[in-house]
């Protein structure tokens, strides 16, 4: 009983950290983002498996942990209000080459990142080129461009 | 809401209040970070530590308020039988079914059961004696615990054994 609430537990508390901490904590950005989700993973290590490190223990962990994301996949699918708490939704946050500062802003979107994914996507050179930007549930910004820059 | 050549769920008024709700979630990581470090969540701190003790200080215990369980945590306890010689204390049958003793130190040269209770026996040269006691906390919530000299005083402490 003891794994299956530790790992409920867990998986509630990451859900409700990387949820409010917002989108761009999801996706991998910089070196370090890539190295704080690793040690998160360590940390939760720990907690999870407790002072038992047996083969049936580390079963009920990963068992537990994949019913949960089984339920609220499931609850997500019948519920599209619940869908939208759990896993936001995705923002403009540039339109026709201008930057829309304000949700750029609490997002923690930067103009050189949007013009980043433009370069990596599409080729693309100067702000004019984009239609759209858009940061998408996942925390990846998704680049539209403009009809003459495809 | 759709922008012209675009379908996209977007909706700018459940962004508004997303955008709220992370402010508030984030104001509130801040406070249980700032618990932890000032001991509110166990393992030191300066407000995890506790102490109590009669009026006359025979018998004197330290403690940390909060702690883990399945974690182990020290009790300090600082006894006077004003005589040196075999000092016999004694500790709550109720708190010992909601932690495990891991070490008494000094060692005790006898341990017995009495009702209610379990008596430890230290040999000790001095009429004040300072005996250190590591436990493992086997329960969650709120634990009630009484530590006392034989024959004396006693003090009562609570503690609050976290998930």
């Amino acid at each position: 009983m003891d794994s299956v609430l530790r790992s409920v537990a867990v998986y509630l508390f990451v859900l409700v950290v990387f949820r409010i901490t917002g989108k761009r904590s999801l996706s991998q950005i910089t070196t370090f983002d890539f190295i704080l989700l690793l040690i998160i993973g360590e940390a939760t290590q720990q907690a999870l498996l407790g002072n038992d490190f047996s083969f049936i223990n580390a079963c009920v962990v990963i068992g537990t942990l994949m019913t949960l994301e089984v339920i609220f996949s499931w609850l997500e699918e019948r519920s599209p209000a619940l869908g939208r708490v759990m896993g936001s939704l995705p923002v403009v946050v540039l339109e026709n080459g201008k930057l829309l500062e304000d949700r750029a802003k609490r997002e923690g979107v930067t103009l050189s990142e949007i013009l980043a994914a433009g370069r990596d996507k599409h080729g693309l050179e100067r702000l004019d080129q984009f239609k759209y930007a858009i940061l998408e549930r996942h925390g990846g910004i998704s680049v539209v461009p403009t009809e003459d820059a495809r | 809401m759709r922008k012209p050549g675009l379908e996209i769920d977007e909706d700018l008024a459940f962004q508004v209040k997303e955008w709220r709700a992370q402010r508030v979630g984030i104001a509130l990581l801040f406070l249980f970070v700032l618990g932890a470090l000032l001991g509110l969540t166990g393992m030191g701190g300066p407000l995890s530590h506790g102490e109590a003790g009669d009026p006359d200080g025979a018998v004197r215990v330290e403690y940390a308020r909060v702690v883990r369980r399945g974690n182990i945590a020290t009790v300090t306890l600082h006894l006077r039988t004003g005589a040196p010689g075999d000092l016999h204390f004694w500790v709550a049958a109720p708190y010992l079914e909601q932690v495990k003793i891991d070490t008494v130190a000094p060692h005790p040269h006898t341990v017995s059961v009495a009702p209610g209770r379990h008596v430890y026996a230290i040999r000790s040269g001095s009429p004040e004696v300072t005996v250190v006691i590591e436990m493992e906390h086997k329960t969650v919530g709120r634990i009630q615990a009484e530590i006392g000299l034989v024959g004396g005083p006693s003090a009562r402490f609570s503690q609050v054994s976290l998930f």
